[in-house]
């Protein structure tokens, strides 16, 4: 609701050139971290993930960093008293949960090997065209490589029938991964 | 980090059916070392043996990085590979894993989703639109295009900007001429970008325009992202409102199909004009510009001539309708073009004008366009505070807006039914070859049993309607302090002693049954109602150190509300319990009510459920922002301890940016109350499940990738350093109420509390379900949408959806299931008081208390 205001302008920690609003800079700091983990290693603030801070000056701001307070709150301040007469005898149930050990579901794996559509938000660019390169093949088994070889083929054409499970792997569980980025 | 425990799952046992008949199956191979150095891109099987194994390992093989360039691998004849997986005899045996439940009685479920039965089998080609010389206006751009329809095929969709067809031109620059109907000759440049295969998500948002497209046939005007229908409208004249009916409607890719979501919305549309606020605000000459300006400046309007909303960001009083401009060359008075436009005479040709900064625009072209309305031809929109209090106001809009399943179902039928035999719509769909089911979908769902109460002494089922208001009458609370409430205040006006007088009998005679012993208070009697009177009784009655303070006051007066908790919150550590006295007086209801309540803030149990795990902590999360600075936010986090022995809570709340979505600083207030669980229980919790409130799905991805990841690591640090061995097992669990989805039972009722869905209109890559846990008189129930981001609690999905249910039965200030998980209520509860009444960190000595409630 409130009106775009200057001051509301924040900069990247890792690139002064990067401006943005305030409410973008988690976002962007999730993208940047992972383009500059080789060249520029910040400090993340033990108090606030946000900031994120230089080797040398870090000591500094941890001194001096607001939400410091968080901490200084909780230990200048008297702890509540334990009581005793808030316990109660272990309640008996029906059913105990606490041995069971049951492989968790993980819906990546599924959906890898199903016949449905997957997003391919929060990775960088190149990634998402490989990944949307491998999709097709995957579901429609489509042999063409590249879009641009594709030109000659006259539209429209009738799709081949979506088929179940074909190869496919993805790092997909960690967006923003570079692999083979030329620095 | 999921994939790397993966291959530590426990092998294969009877009890993971691999011929369960579930279509949501998947065949993840457990890794093996040789599958992991086997990568499909590296060393492509070409034999026809190995391609499932590979296959699997590629499945499981998520972390691996690759290079973008990288083919995948195997060849094309995949469908004779297919038949052959499942006569590969695998080196490790093949786990199941679902997350459809089993457990609970089947019940037959609609939707209010409609499937796509066919959907486009083409490719679509997507091209990008230029026109020369430059054009805004979308209706031109379009007009001029379509000119030219016979050579962009059927059907084609155009936004404006992007184009959509199923042809494909000879060249990848395609320059055609078009022209408006002012005679401008325009050179349109089309510019291919490329194909959409029905294999991406891009295709989706095809798909969605396509059905946007088809419903502009029903006569139904964009307001905001959704369409409604003012032809339907409803006029509610004494509160100048009009209600709108429109559809909330969304393609997605659901658990196996592609389905349509449509939701019955409402906008209220004021039919007030801002020129009626001139009129109100001119009583006081003096400060007349001035109050006119507070009233107005920020205030969003929609103009009805051409449907646009604009924010008002200044008053123009020195100029009138009467001022001119200049419009394509010459320059017209408003009066005027008003009238030559659109055909709208301005009746005040005195009043001021008002200025709006255009911010779409100001971001497309640069410049800061000024936009000037009149006054008289721009409705408000929103509801101001004073129509949200109104009582009557918001009786006689639920009347409209809350429907009940029959009526709600009718109108989505209705919808659809409108949507395939209007020409205008059915064409378009059939121009893609879309076709819509005309059956809501039907699901199976689940009824979780009804879960036991605990009492004191007693144990009883909450029952179908989960409500065990009526137990409190004979069944003793499950903990009460043992000294009773011995040492307590009272402070009320002297006038209001009678009424103190009921309040404190009622209090003690519905106690007494519930087990609870509260003795006769400290009564601090006031001449006044002022807020510093009652200040001043309660730093007097501080001074005796009361456990608890009750306050009785004449009206709900929020300044006075606000003084009284944050003294006893901020400044004092005194739980504090404001009663008005309209409340003393419904008897004996409102006081068993008082007295839970007390209870609770004392930091003692009502009662309990059937809790099945130990070691357990639920931790609940939620932001509220500041009433009075709006840069500021408070997030709350409320955690159990275990509660098979010791069931209380501790809270913390920070002060956090409101402009971050994601919360900073988490982890610190995380450790706080796992430092408090290792105080109290000599360990730490061996289990750990976090509802997250308040993240819309749009962010989801950044919140596993910024919060989740970091929890776990840190959880991963801090138990090592306690000397565990085992980080905990963590279930991350993102709780929205905000979904569209409805759920009717085939009689067209609303599902009992405990009704569970897990499979088709779920998500493929999410472990998500949706769970009604509350009972709902009025209109019809939205399900609460949970969605697992992380998850390591080596639970089945059957106890992750029976611990949530159960975890709903929790909320002490009310004898009923809610619709959220209680750590979740609470944690709102909490931020939202510190965020409008307290603005300041409460005491420690409270954190074990919920002075909140």
């Amino acid at each position: 609701m409130s009106d775009v205001d200057p001051n509301d302008m924040v900069y990247c920690p890792y690139d002064k050139a990067h401006k943005m609003l305030r409410k973008k800079l988690q976002q962007h700091i999730i993208k940047c971290r992972e383009y500059f983990k080789d060249e520029i290693e910040l400090m993340v603030c033990p108090f606030n993930k946000a900031h994120l801070i230089p080797e040398p000056e870090f000591f500094q701001h941890t001194k001096t960093c607001d939400d410091r307070k968080i901490i200084a709150h909780y230990q200048h301040n008297a702890a509540a008293e334990l009581v005793e007469d808030t316990k109660h005898e272990k309640i008996e149930t029906e059913e105990n949960w606490d041995d069971d050990d049951v492989p968790d579901y993980d819906p990546e794996a599924y959906a890898s090997n199903a016949n449905v559509l997957r997003s391919a938000k929060g990775i960088f660019p190149a990634q998402r065209k490989a990944f949307v390169k491998e999709e097709r093949k995957r579901l429609l088994e489509e042999q063409s490589d590249d879009d641009t070889a594709n030109d000659n083929i006259n539209l429209p054409q009738a799709m081949p029938i979506p088929t179940r499970i074909t190869t496919s792997t993805s790092n997909r569980s960690a967006p923003y991964k570079l692999s083979n980025r030329q620095r | 980090m999921g994939d790397q425990e993966r291959g530590r799952r426990r092998p294969f046992s009877a009890g993971d059916s691999a011929h369960e008949p579930n279509a949501k199956l998947f065949r993840g191979q457990a890794n093996s070392s040789a599958s992991r150095t086997l990568d499909p891109r590296n060393a492509p099987s070409p034999k026809d043996d190995r391609p499932s194994t590979s296959r699997q390992a590629a499945a499981c093989e998520t972390n691996t990085p690759r290079g973008p360039a990288t083919g995948g691998g195997n060849g094309s004849n995949r469908v004779q590979k297919r038949m052959d997986r499942f006569e590969i005899v695998h080196t490790r045996p093949v786990e199941v894993v679902s997350k459809v439940g089993k457990e609970g009685a089947p019940i037959q479920l609609l939707s209010n989703y409609f499937r796509l039965n066919t959907t486009p089998k083409w490719r679509i080609v997507h091209y990008h639109v230029d026109l020369s010389p430059e054009i805004e206006l979308l209706r031109v751009r379009c007009g001029i295009l379509s000119d030219h329809a016979a050579a962009l095929g059927t059907g084609y969709l155009f936004d404006g900007k992007q184009l959509f067809t199923t042809k494909k031109f000879e060249q990848d620059i395609t320059i055609l001429n078009g022209k408006s109907k002012q005679d401008i000759n325009y050179t349109i440049t089309i510019k291919f970008v490329g194909f959409i295969s029905t294999a991406e998500e891009r295709f989706l948002q095809v798909l969605n325009l396509i059905l946007r497209r088809s419903m502009k046939g029903l006569n139904l005007e964009q307001v905001g992202r959704n369409l409604f229908d003012p032809h339907a409208k409803v006029s509610m004249r004494e509160f100048s409102l009009e209600l709108w009916p429109g559809y909330e409607t969304s393609i997605r890719q659901h658990e196996r199909d592609i389905m349509l979501c449509s939701e019955i919305a409402h906008k209220v549309m004021r039919t007030e004009t801002v020129y009626d606020i001139l009129v109100r605000s001119s009583q006081n000459p003096a400060r007349h510009q001035e109050e006119f300006r507070m009233n107005v400046l920020g205030l969003i309007v929609l103009t009805d001539y051409n449907n646009k909303t604009y924010r008002i960001n200044d008053v123009d009083f020195t100029k009138s309708p009467l001022a001119t401009f200049n419009c394509k060359g010459r320059d017209i008075s408003f009066v005027e073009y008003y009238l030559t436009k659109y055909n709208i005479r301005i009746r005040d040709h005195k009043q001021p004008l008002l200025v709006s900064k255009n911010k779409d625009k100001a971001q497309n072209t640069n410049a800061n366009e000024l936009v000037i309305l009149i006054p008289e031809l721009c409705r408000v929109t929103g509801l101001t505070d004073n129509m949200r209090s109104n009582f009557q106001l918001k009786r006689a809009m639920a009347d409209h807006t809350q429907l009940n399943p029959a009526r709600r179902i009718d109108r989505l039928r209705t919808f659809n039914r409108r949507l395939q035999t209007t020409p205008e719509s059915v064409r378009v769909l059939n121009d893609w070859n879309m076709k819509l089911d005309d059956n809501l979908v039907e699901i199976q769902g689940r009824i979780i049993a009804p879960q036991k109460i605990l009492f004191l002494n007693n144990r009883i089922s909450a029952g179908d309607q989960a409500d065990w208001t009526r137990y409190f009458r004979d069944n003793q609370m499950f903990t009460t302090p043992s000294q009773g409430l011995d040492r307590w205040a009272v402070i009320a006006p002297q006038r209001n002693s009678r009424d103190l007088r009921t309040l404190l009998q009622n209090l003690n005679q519905v106690a007494r049954g519930m087990g609870f012993q509260i003795r006769s208070p400290r009564e601090t009697m006031i001449y006044d109602d002022r807020t510093g009177s009652y200040i001043q009784a309660l730093d007097d009655c501080a001074r005796i150190d009361p456990q608890l303070i009750l306050c009785l006051v004449p009206n709900n007066n929020t300044e006075r509300y606000s003084s009284i908790k944050k003294r006893g919150c901020v400044d004092k550590a005194i739980p504090t319990q404001v009663v008005t006295t309209k409340a003393t007086q419904r008897g004996m209801s409102v006081a068993t009510k008082i007295a839970i309540q007390i209870n609770c803030k004392l930091g003692y149990t009502p009662w309990m459920i059937d809790l099945p795990l130990s070691g357990l902590m639920t931790i609940g999360f939620d932001i509220a922002k500041c009433t009075r600075d709006r840069s500021k936010a408070y997030g709350a986090l409320v955690a159990s301890m275990d509660q098979q022995q010791n069931s209380t809570y501790f809270s913390t709340v920070a002060e956090c940016s409101a402009y971050d979505v994601m919360a900073n600083n988490l982890w610190p207030m995380m450790l706080k109350a796992l430092r408090q669980y290792h105080r109290e229980h000599q360990k730490l919790p061996a289990r750990i499940v976090f509802y997250r409130d308040g993240v819309s799905s749009g962010s989801l991805k950044h919140l596993v990738e910024y919060e989740v990841k970091d929890i776990v690591e840190k959880l991963e640090a801090e138990y090592q350093r306690a000397g565990s061995t085992t980080p905990p097992m963590l279930a991350y669990i993102v709780v929205s109420r905000a979904a569209n989805t409805r759920l009717f039972t085939s009689s067209k009722q609303n599902p009992p509390p405990g009704t569970v869905v897990d499979d088709v209109i779920t998500m493929p890559e999410r472990y998500d379900f949706y769970l009604v846990s509350q009972a709902v008189r009025h209109g019809s129930v939205a399900p609460t949408s949970y969605n697992v981001v992380h998850s390591k609690i080596r639970l089945s999905p059957d106890q992750i959806q029976k611990l949530t249910y159960k975890m709903c039965h929790l909320y002490y200030n009310w004898s009923g299931t809610t619709r959220v998980p209680a750590v979740c209520q609470y944690a709102k509860k909490l931020a939202t008081l510190v965020g409008t009444n307290i603005h300041a960190i409460p005491q420690n000595a409270l954190e074990k208390k919920f002075y909140y409630l």
